[in-house]
């Protein structure tokens, strides 16, 4: 059981860490619909979950030209927020994910450093597992060749699909870039998730892919990384299972 | 120690719920409230009585709480935010001492048509801290009031 402090906690948007523009961020989270409904003979108003809301919320920070001043016309991109609880993320940290774009970006009035706080809508119609929170598979950080990682234990297999969200911070030469998803029921012999595969070529990009619906997640799951051309990559790397 | 009577401090209340695979799992939190039922008021006044009366119709039974982010409970709550499975849940009062049987609690032992559902989950990564909602499964029987433990 471990508890944590927003300052080893990190963030994540369209490819950068902005972590160290970051003074805060509301919420994070999922809420179902719920409509409490009784009839005649029941005993309580009762629910049936209903469609999934991703919350994001109000996001602030420093005004700063590099880092959230650039993101402030995004899109269409993905917000993670890793969290570290007693120390900076690492594999097996919990993450949360979302598809998102930048609804309004305002300066403020501080005391004497200027801030900003940015606000999102969160794209999430073509998400297929409505999930946001996982884990990070891999922490953000350089690799120079390809290769994989070691396995996240989710303790058991699921039936409810996957979906990871990844942002390459950095890139060094030219060629290209996948970046994957492994799982295995041992952790010893691994497979390649299918849907759960991107390749990039540049830096300062972030997205998201899926499996189906249904698609079985064995117990372990692991990143791949293979290079083509590209001698190195800084990049993190989280996958939320549909539960 | 045989169960107490009299007052008690929030420091003694404990908040249960079933984890995705129907263990009773503590949830450290510092929040809590709709413990209990609360029924919806009906009027049943009619122009010619001479006070207006009331009866009472459905209750509701939500209960929403918050606590300290933790690893541990963060793994409880995203296996069961959104799920469609009935869950136990028990709010164990103690005593001036930790809960044992007698003292009161509030809640319902889960079947395959009755228990609780996890509705909501929201982390504040500000002060790390989150918020759970839970809310009967439809169709459940009432939680309700008691003085030994749910399973």
């Amino acid at each position: 059981m471990t508890r944590g402090v927003s300052r080893y906690n990190r963030l994540y948007m369209a490819g950068a860490d902005i972590s160290c523009s970051t003074l805060g961020l509301d919420a994070a989270g999922v809420e179902y619909e719920t409509d409490a409904l009784a009839s005649w003979c029941e005993q309580v108003r009762g629910s049936i979950p209903g469609a999934p809301a991703i919350t994001v919320g109000q996001l602030s920070g420093y005004l700063d030209t590099e880092r959230l001043h650039a993101l402030r016309d995004t899109t269409s991109s993905v917000l993670t927020l890793a969290f570290g609880g007693t120390a900076a993320p690492t594999t097996g940290s919990p993450a949360f994910s979302a598809p998102v774009l930048v609804r309004s970006y305002q300066a403020g009035e501080g005391d004497t450093i200027s801030t900003v706080t940015m606000t999102f809508d969160v794209l999430a119609s073509d998400l297929v597992i409505p999930m946001p929170f996982g884990v990070l598979l891999h922490a953000l950080g350089a690799e120079t060749g390809s290769n994989t990682g070691a396995g996240v234990d989710a303790g058991a297999a699921t039936t409810r699909g996957a979906w990871m969200a990844y942002h390459v911070t950095a890139i060094a030469g030219t060629g290209s870039a996948t970046i994957s998803v492994d799982d295995s029921a041992d952790n010893v012999t691994y497979a390649a998730v299918s849907g759960l595969t991107a390749t990039v070529t540049a830096a300062g990009v972030s997205g998201y892919a899926q499996t189906t619906a249904t698609a079985t997640i064995r117990r372990y799951a692991r990143w791949q990384l293979s290079l083509t051309g590209i001698t190195s990559i800084a990049f993190a790397l989280a996958m939320m299972r549909g539960l | 120690m045989t169960a107490q009577t009299g007052r008690t401090v929030n420091r003694f209340i404990t908040f249960k719920i079933h984890d995705s695979g129907g263990t009773l799992r503590t949830i450290p939190i510092n929040s809590i409230n709709g413990v209990g039922l609360d029924y919806e008021s009906v009027d049943v006044t009619a122009w010619s009585d001479a006070v207006k009366g009331a009866l009472t119709g459905h209750p509701s039974a939500e209960i929403e709480v918050s606590g300290p982010f933790d690893t541990t409970t963060h793994g409880y709550l995203t296996g069961i935010v959104g799920g469609m499975t009935p869950l136990s849940l028990d709010v164990q009062f103690g005593i001036r001492h930790a809960w044992e049987s007698g003292e009161p609690q509030f809640g319902i032992t889960a079947t395959s048509s009755a228990g609780y559902i996890c509705t909501s989950y929201i982390v504040n990564p500000n002060d790390m801290t989150f918020t759970a909602k839970f809310a009967p499964f439809s169709g459940s029987t009432a939680p309700a009031w008691g003085t030994s433990a749910e399973s």
